[in-house]
């Protein structure tokens, strides 16, 4: 046996050093011996283990006794492995073969935007303008409910499109229906809701606010801006007539933002302090995928949102040394996803315990993927998922299948990436698409970093904050 | 451990499962590692303590008798300890059990 040092990323932050261990997601505060240790024993790889300490400690000039205690402890921690079990994972059970336990009801396959970049193609989803029908809406309620788990005590419902308040009376009707069906199987229902927020009115923002629903509005950015990239068919731009319909949930305090960005609205800056500026309790970016070049961000622009990134985790962290929270969602995912040492086998809960409806029936892997039939899991007229089919896909995708990431220090938090970015761009969701990836392993990196900057300025924000306890909206 | 400093919570969870792990190779300060029954296995048992290890599941796994407490008499002497954090004074007594 031969110990070697295991997949670990160092990580430096104000002076201090640490290592994030690949293989489990753990994370580590080191003191300089100890790093001094670690880097001495990648330089002498040969070294038999009897050995080991002596010549650590005649190569770093550490004392033999403190250097065989390190040693010791870094084996306990599996920093340092046996050479054959380098890198072998312990990745987070996947609760796999149960019961899907959150529901993107496709309401209404039609848009009264017209945003260039829509993957959906304004909100049409490769078919006619359709809206899903009262009956067919109860009937997927009846099937979430019929095979959910017993242990599922909350099942969620999120009404989605194209834009799900053109069908508005479906959505009303839908909820109350959900909320009767669980008061008799006795659990709870939990709504959300994905709009342009241009159909809201008060009687809608009061509905949203006595269901306690989970409100997520696409706005791009501020003003002009924001028009060029969501107008109205008529090319009339939509942002002044949003954030007028929304003002009383942004009042209430109800309001996530989804920002797409594109070459269009680099300014992640301007855009995330403008829109928390106006109310939005969180602000989430997320990289447009149009397969389109005048939208599509290239390198450079990859390069620029990665600075906007950074400027507003600085400000994040800003705000945790104070014991407040900043609304950028990325980072607060991320964030969670560090302190829980997440290391998954899925990046996403697509087909294990959410899948989307169509206003036809089918339910497919999510809601990105509706639409493309090779992706349909199952439908209500076959009484539910083919498990055969889910199972096959479910294996297919999984991480260990994904030969393109398993050098990737980030595999374990990432996961592979969205598999509709990858379907989009390479045509099959397994295969995993390269050119976001660097900026991927920058961008998990600076999560690292803010991680450890956090709890040296206030560690109390991380339980208070970032503990599994409390639920991030997005 | 005190020059690596686990910082999440998996790398706390690892740590710890480190400690209870000990099977002869390691152990905690507050007792000695010939002591009986710390050896055992302790998958469940979250306390890094060998202690309670000696006291709760050496009369069950262990052949080695010379601390176990007499359970034929005093069925219930663990029960006023459920933590051995907060409540290893007890250990000291035997319950009144009429
Ligand atoms: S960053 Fe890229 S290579 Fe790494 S896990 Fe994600 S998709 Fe795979
Ligand atoms: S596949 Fe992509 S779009 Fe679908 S749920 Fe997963 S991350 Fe989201």
């Amino acid at each position: 046996m031969t110990l070697v040092k295991d997949e670990l990323v160092p990580v430096v932050q104000a002076g201090a050093e640490y290592v994030f261990h690949v293989p489990t997601s753990s994370f580590y505060e080191l003191d300089a011996t100890t790093r001094d240790v670690l880097e001495a024993v990648e330089r002498l790889d040969s070294v038999p283990d009897s050995q080991l300490s002596a010549a650590v400690s005649g190569s770093t000039g550490a004392d033999e006794t403190e250097v065989t205690e390190i040693l010791s402890d870094l084996v306990k921690l599996r920093l340092l492995v046996p050479r054959d079990t380098k890198g072998s994972a312990d990745t987070d059970p996947t609760p796999r073969g149960t019961g899907v336990r959150n529901l993107t009801l496709h309401v209404a396959h039609n848009c009264n935007l017209n945003c260039g970049y829509c993957y959906a193609e304004a909100g049409l989803y490769k078919g006619k303008a359709t809206l899903m029908s009262v009956e067919r809406a109860r009937e997927y309620v009846d099937w979430l409910f019929d095979q959910a788990d017993p242990d599922a005590r909350e099942l969620g419902v999120t009404f989605f499109g194209g834009e799900p308040l053109l069908n508005f009376p479906v959505v009303e009707t839908t909820v109350r229906y959900a909320q009767e069906r669980a008061q008799r199987d006795g659990k709870r229902v939990r709504f959300g809701i994905t709009t342009n927020g241009t159909l809201i009115t008060p009687v809608i923002s009061d509905f949203l606010r006595d269901i306690r629903a989970t409100v997520t509005i696409s706005v791009d950015a501020k003003g002009k801006t924001n028009d060029r990239l969501r107008p109205y068919h008529s090319g009339r731009g939509s942002y002044d007539i949003v954030m007028d319909k929304i003002q009383p949930l942004l009042e209430s305090g109800m309001c996530a933002a989804r920002v797409t960005v594109t070459k269009v609205n680099l300014n992640v800056v301007e855009t995330v302090e403008t829109l928390l500026e106006a109310g939005f309790t969180e602000v989430g970016c997320s990289p447009v995928d149009a397969k389109n070049p005048a939208y599509d961000l290239d390198g450079k622009d990859y390069a620029e949102l990665l600075e906007g990134f950074r400027v507003l985790v600085a400000r994040y962290v800003d705000e945790a040394a104070e014991g407040r929270r900043y609304g950028f969602s990325n980072i607060g995912n991320i964030l969670k996803a560090v302190h829980n040492g997440h290391n998954k086998e899925y990046p996403c809960g697509a087909g294990i315990q959410m899948v989307a409806g169509a206003p036809n029936g089918n339910m497919s892997l999510c809601h990105r993927f509706v639409g493309e039939d090779e992706y349909v899991l199952g439908s209500l007229e076959a009484g539910g998922l083919d498990e055969a089919k889910r199972k096959q896909m479910l294996d297919e995708l999984a991480l260990k299948e994904r030969s393109d990431c398993s050098k990737c220090w980030a595999r374990y938090i990432c996961s592979g990436g969205c598999h509709h970015v990858n379907f989009l761009f390479n045509g099959d969701p397994q295969k995993t698409y390269l050119t976001h990836c660097d900026w991927l392993r920058a961008w998990y990196r600076t999560g690292l970093e803010a991680y450890a900057e956090i709890l040296q300025r206030n560690p109390a924000f991380i339980n208070q904050f970032i503990d599994p306890g409390w639920v991030c909206r997005n | 451990m005190s020059r690596i400093k686990p910082i999440n919570t998996k790398a706390q969870k690892i740590a710890e499962t480190v400690h209870r792990d000990v099977r002869g190779y390691a152990f905690s300060d507050c007792c000695a590692s010939f002591a009986p029954g710390w050896e055992v296995g302790t998958g469940d048992n979250p306390d890094p303590c060998p202690w309670k290890h000696d006291l709760q599941l050496c009369w069950v796994t262990c052949y080695w008798m010379g601390q176990v407490p007499d359970t034929n008499s005093y069925g219930s002497w663990l029960d006023t300890c459920n933590n051995i954090n907060d409540d290893w004074r007890n250990l000291c007594t035997i319950p009144d059990n009429g």
